[in-house]
């Protein structure tokens, strides 16, 4: 695998999301995607593991963030 | 949702998990149970609606018709009981149609054609997927005292596709990808011949003889001329099918080089290189080599048809031009030694001017078959004295007819969608409007039939894209569908639309939410002054960039729209920029940048124009809906929507279909969205439902009304594919 493709980087004392990871398989071959489903990340964590989520910012850990998960945690007693 | 996380890391420890999603794609059937629950409540407006949509995605009864090089005969892919497609031959002269191949084999296995060619007069080659093997098969027509009898199936090999057919000789040109089934000498000698082009990864182009295998098994085509044909993309032939052009593109997509074969040097010479956004589609190479015919906009406004001299590199004269319109289309004649007509749109229809003016002859034909409809050729016989003619417009579902031009005699070989005769189908007119900055805007509006004594509704429907895609006034499903319920539909071919110059289309570029939607509202105001439409009904709906417009123009116009529906529309333009291919294609991120905007440069514009951020302004109710398995636009930009419209407790409805992508594979998926999204549109807008003489032709009620009754309790049936088949 490419470092430059799948690469993250990752911030001391957030929670470093770097998105979902797909293999979709055909026959002898298999394609991978990368998808940026931080709206599931957020719900599996509400889910499971929620103090982690009050303590720790979420943050898109590839290219240039996401503006969408800062726009969040603006939002008040919104989804974040 | 799925409930595990992608990619983790907590602090300085890194915790990576990893989801490994291993999902062939979900039969068609994941939609079944949203599409049986619906079903069930089914209500006598949802059967209407279901069988009118049935009508407007079953697969077509004819397609892919083509004349045999003499024109006696056409070819082309039928389905008479509306659920087995065959392969037919139809001898008009004789009055002759003969079966040549059912979609369901003897053993009760089916397959899907995929297309066909006349090789001569006596043979049709035709693709076919079978077991998700793509199989090339031909079949030898027999005749006995001149009359067609019978015909003999001979199968060449999986993974091949027929290039050119080249009629006129005795060899055709096949790209092909995997190992050639072989079986029999004798029985299929077309496979015999030697592979004397090219290769490159996945492919190889060949020429084969089929007459003469061992003949052609003699040819051994030069090492440095196969070189070249690697990684080739695109190639002329000349008259013997042999390869005189290629074109390919380098790695970056940044720039396109043409090659033409020199005879006397015996070498590949540059003709050309360009940048990818330039236009330089080669036609056709002149005799002697020394120019070349293409299609370009590199010196002018327009595309046109222009005459390019290879040894100056320069290009020297126009050949065709349309004003106000790009050309998009050139044909040669079988040998290549003439361009036969060129093609474009024109006022939302296609048209095809033949350089001899043939097309002047559609209106002299002894019967007034194509009298006062959009009739035009495509396809004719060698000799060009028999014409396939094919009708069609916004409210013509299509008909197929064989022309005879010298006795001006013409014979019906089929008719496309012969049960959407059944319906009121609405009409279009061109509305041209002036939009900001003096932009012309031309934007077609369907009127139903239904509204004798009212100003009826209208929908809005932006297309999607936005570059280079554009709406036309031929059939179309959607327009129709809302139009034989009563609305009027009106689709802008707003800036960055195809077919209106490179200046048109670079006007598109990042004006999202801004300059584009102006066009689109000046077109709605010219309706809406034309006191065409009810302008206190009007609401907003489309897909892909046309759904993120309809989203848009929720928070920018919500005293014009009364609601906005979207399906697969973008919500988050920096999120466009996480797409995993942008990492992976050479140039792909540029592209588009240059439609988008960039995000290194100016994330405030992009944030302030995404339906994400601003839903807080949304001041009209919203249709939301998206396919689980859209990999075009995420379904991640559906999540994120629907989380901030429930946050801000907007007025909004959700339809997440399991299955779709970035349109529909099924009819179920057809209804259960267009009956959800009419309902919305009524409720929004406080329409009734359309009274039955509405909707149908009165001839048709009562078959329609049988079709209806075959509905209710139907849960399924094997007809459920799309007809893009």
């Amino acid at each position: 695998m490419d470092k430059d493709v799948f690469g993250m980087r990752v911030e001391a004392g957030k929670i470093n999301y770097g998105g979902h990871l797909f293999v979709d398989n055909h026959w002898s071959r298999a394609s991978i995607r990368m998808v940026n489903r931080a709206t599931e990340t957020i719900d599996h964590l509400a889910d499971c593991c929620q103090n982690l989520l009050d303590e720790h910012q979420l943050v898109y850990a590839r290219g240039g963030g996401d503006p969408f998960l800062d726009y969040l945690s603006t939002l008040g007693d919104g989804p974040l | 949702m799925i409930n595990s996380p992608g990619l983790l890391a907590v602090g300085s420890r890194i915790l990576v998990l990893l989801l490994l999603s291993y999902f062939p794609h979900p039969a068609h059937g994941a939609s079944t149970a949203e599409g049986v629950e619906i079903k069930a409540e089914l209500q006598d407006e949802d059967l209407t609606r279901a069988d009118l949509v049935t009508s407007l995605f079953r697969r077509h009864n004819i397609r892919d018709a083509h004349l045999s090089p003499d024109g006696s005969m056409a070819a082309y892919f039928d389905m008479p009981n509306g659920i087995d497609r065959r392969l037919v031959v139809l001898h008009h002269e004789q009055k002759r149609r003969l079966i040549l191949r059912q979609e369901r084999d003897a053993d009760g296995s089916r397959l899907r054609f995929v297309k066909l060619h006349w090789i001569d007069n006596t043979r049709i080659a035709y693709q076919y997927e079978k077991d998700d093997v793509n199989i090339l098969a031909v079949s030898t027509l027999q005749f006995e005292d001149g009359k067609l009898i019978d015909a003999f199936l001979h199968y060449l090999g999986s993974g091949i596709e027929i290039i050119d057919p080249l009629p006129h000789i005795d060899r055709l040109v096949v790209l092909y990808g995997e190992e050639i089934y072989k079986p029999g000498e004798r029985q299929s000698p077309i496979i015999r011949s030697l592979d004397y082009a090219g290769k490159s990864d996945s492919w190889r182009l060949r020429i084969v003889d089929v007459t003469d295998p061992f003949e052609s098994e003699k040819f051994e085509w030069p090492d440095h001329m196969k070189r070249k044909l690697e990684d080739s993309h695109a190639w002329l032939f000349d008259t013997r099918g042999d390869v005189r052009l290629i074109v390919k593109r380098n790695k970056k997509h940044e720039l396109v080089t043409t090659w033409s074969w020199s005879r006397q040097k015996r070498k590949w010479l540059n003709v050309w290189e360009h940048s990818f956004d330039v236009e330089f589609r080669p036609i056709m190479l002149s005799g002697d080599g020394k120019s070349l015919l293409v299609i370009t906009d590199f010196k002018s406004d327009y595309s046109v048809l222009a005459r390019f001299d290879i040894d100056t590199k320069s290009f020297v004269e126009t050949i065709y031009s349309v004003p106000g319109a790009d050309v998009n289309s050139a044909i040669t004649n079988p040998e290549k030694t003439r361009i036969v007509r060129v093609g474009y749109v024109k006022d939302g229809l296609v048209r095809f001017d033949y350089l001899d003016g043939l097309e002047t002859l559609l209106d002299k034909p002894l019967d007034s078959t194509f009298a006062g409809r959009n009739a035009y050729v495509v396809d004719r016989s060698m000799d060009e004295q028999i014409v396939l003619v094919r009708t069609s417009d916004t409210s013509d579902p299509g008909e197929i007819h064989v022309l005879n031009l010298e006795n001006g005699r013409s014979y019906a070989v089929g008719a496309i969608r012969p049960w959407m005769n059944d319906y009121k189908l609405g009409s279009s007119q061109i509305v041209l409007s002036t939009s900001t900055s003096g932009a012309e805007i031309e934007s077609y509006l369907t009127m139903p039939r239904s509204a004798a004594n009212r100003l009826p509704p209208l929908i809005v429907m932006p297309h999607g894209g936005p570059k280079w895609v554009r709406d036309s006034r031929h059939f179309d499903e959607y327009t129709q569908y809302l139009a034989v319920l009563g609305y009027a539909v009106l689709q802008p071919n707003y800036r960055g639309s195809g077919g209106y110059g490179k200046s048109f289309l670079k006007m598109g570029e990042g004006q999202w939410g801004r300059l584009i939607e102006d066009d689109i509202e000046s077109a709605v105001q010219v309706v809406i002054d034309r006191k065409l439409v009810d302008h206190d009904k009007i609401c907003i709906f489309g897909t892909s960039y046309g759904g993120y417009s309809a989203l848009i123009s929720a928070v920018r116009r919500p005293d014009l729209y009364k609601c906005a529906a979207s399906f697969a529309g973008v919500t988050d333009l920096p999120l466009l920029f996480h797409d995993f291919q942008l990492s992976l294609v050479e140039g792909l991120r540029e592209i588009v940048i240059e439609i988008v905007g960039d995000p290194e440069t100016d994330i405030e514009t992009l944030v302030r124009y995404s339906p994400a951020f601003v839903a807080d302004q949304i001041g009209i109710p919203v249709f939301l809906s998206h396919g689980t398995d859209d990999f075009r636009v995420d379904v991640e930009h559906y999540n994120r929507m629907k989380l901030v419209l429930e946050h801000f407790g907007k007025d909004a409805e959700y339809l997440l279909i399991p299955g779709a992508g970035h349109g529909f594979d099924t009819i179920d998926e057809e209804v259960i969205f267009l009956t959800k999204l009419d309902r919305f549109f009524r409720n929004k807008m406080s329409i009734p439902f359309p009274q039955t003489e509405s909707v149908y032709e009165p001839a048709a009620v009562k078959r329609r009304l049988a079709e209806i009754e075959k509905l209710r309790g139907n849960g399924d049936d094997e007809n459920n594919a799309r007809q893009a088949d």
